[in-house]
């Protein structure tokens, strides 16, 4: 049966990584959770619903190999600061001082988010997953999706300037 | 008319039914504080969207390993029996490769089988293989009640945890969970079965490093089993309360 199934989870591995690190914050951990996700999603591939989207499903593989992970580590103490933290003022080409600035004032309110807020911002704004498709990764109402992120905007918003 | 925050915020994303997004249009018009709000959760999407635009780049060896487990993956299912030779040792010491899992599988539940636990009394010098008993009240007690995450004390330096609630293939309630006893860990699965607990696998963990981190290799077994027995997804916290509801 050929099919782009691993070339499309192939392609989403830097998603998949970047959604790792916003749990984690631990480069080499995020590594782990993204090859235990491409492991269980190979082994389960005939049950994902070619309907639905690839990175939700596999953001729901990884949330739950990340839950798992906490739940073994009883002590969470000796989380490294994040390193490679997305450049994006480079990546862009952002050369203005002040957008720079902006990026990395963003970088930090998100940080200091609660890990339930902070997971649903990245889901949704910068994943663009909808409300729904976000509910069925974390495996809550829609409801609660929704109250978590527009708390998180509007915290993000107060922490930002953004009036 | 007050429109709340939640559904402002869906107006920004885009996320509201074609009727209800026209009402909230029409207050907006006439009201520049909603309007004011709308704006305040489209710049907070755009600030994040612009701060994690583009993903970091994924570290070519994890990319590798990643590529030869899809390959092993298409070879598989091709009906291709040769072991692949794109995995180098190093990524073998570090995953199950889809054309072991078979074997990895009835290795694990030759453990489970060998641990004697159908309910015997527990039996410590039994090749150390056994943890306890399903006659342990305590451990009963934990499987029938403790959510998952959640850790307890059961009997003199013994802890159990809880990792994780699904249902088997059968539809049988079954948890995975963590014993420690001083300077072991096993990885076990239960399943409640006529009216009772049955431990349908375990195995012994690889020690963790100093972190506390345990490397995926050492789930492999578990993974390996859960994929051989077709147990389902984890359940939610909700799902699993429901689950162990009906226990009692």
């Amino acid at each position: 049966m050929p099919d782009s199934f691993n070339e499309d989870l192939i392609a989403l591995l830097p998603n998949l990584r970047r959604f790792a690190l916003s749990l984690c914050r631990r480069s080499d951990l995020a590594d782990d959770l993204v090859q235990i996700t491409a492991e269980r999603a190979f082994a389960a591939k005939d049950r994902f619903d070619r309907s639905s989207r690839l990175d939700a499903w596999l953001f729901r593989i990884l949330r739950n190999a990340w839950i798992d992970h906490a739940r073994r580590t009883t002590t969470r103490g000796t989380q490294v600061e994040l390193d490679d933290a997305p450049d994006a003022g480079i990546v862009d080409g952002v050369r203005d001082m002040e957008a720079v600035l902006m990026l990395r004032k963003t970088e930090a309110a998100m940080a200091e988010l609660p890990d339930d807020q902070r997971e649903v911002m990245m889901l949704v704004c910068v994943d663009e997953l909808t409300y729904k498709e976000a509910a069925e990764v974390i495996g809550v109402p829609i409801g609660t999706v929704m109250s978590r992120l527009a708390r998180a905007r509007l915290a993000l918003s107060v922490k930002l300037g953004i009036k | 008319m007050t429109i709340d925050d939640e559904t402002l915020m869906a107006f920004a994303d885009g996320q509201l039914e074609p009727g209800e997004a026209a009402k909230v249009a029409k207050v907006m018009a006439s009201d520049p504080t909603v309007a004011a709000r709308v704006a305040l959760f489209s710049q907070s999407r755009l600030a994040v969207r612009g701060a994690f635009g583009a993903p970091p780049p994924v570290p070519d060896a994890l990319t590798a390993r990643i590529r030869a487990m899809a390959e092993a993956d298409a070879q598989q299912r091709a009906g291709d029996t040769a072991p692949p030779n794109v995995i180098s040792l190093a990524s073998r010491r570090r995953m199950v490769p889809v054309w072991q899992l078979p074997i990895a599988a009835s290795i694990a539940l030759g453990v489970g089988f060998l641990s004697g636990w159908s309910g015997a009394p527990s039996d410590q010098s039994n090749g150390g293989l056994s943890i306890a008993s399903l006659d342990n009240l305590a451990l009963v007690t934990a499987l029938d009640t403790e959510k998952a995450g959640a850790r307890t004390q059961i009997g003199e330096g013994a802890e159990v945890a809880l990792i994780a609630s699904f249902l088997d293939q059968d539809g049988s309630l079954c948890r995975e969970f963590e014993h420690d006893t001083a300077g072991r860990t096993m990885v076990a699965v239960a399943c409640f079965r006529d009216e009772a607990w049955s431990v349908e696998f375990a195995v012994a963990t690889a020690a963790p490093d100093a972190d506390g981190y345990a490397p995926a290799s050492s789930l492999d077994a578990l993974d390996a089993w859960l994929n051989a027995s077709e147990a389902g997804p984890p359940l939610s916290e909700a799902e699993e309360a429901a689950a162990l509801d009906t226990l009692r």
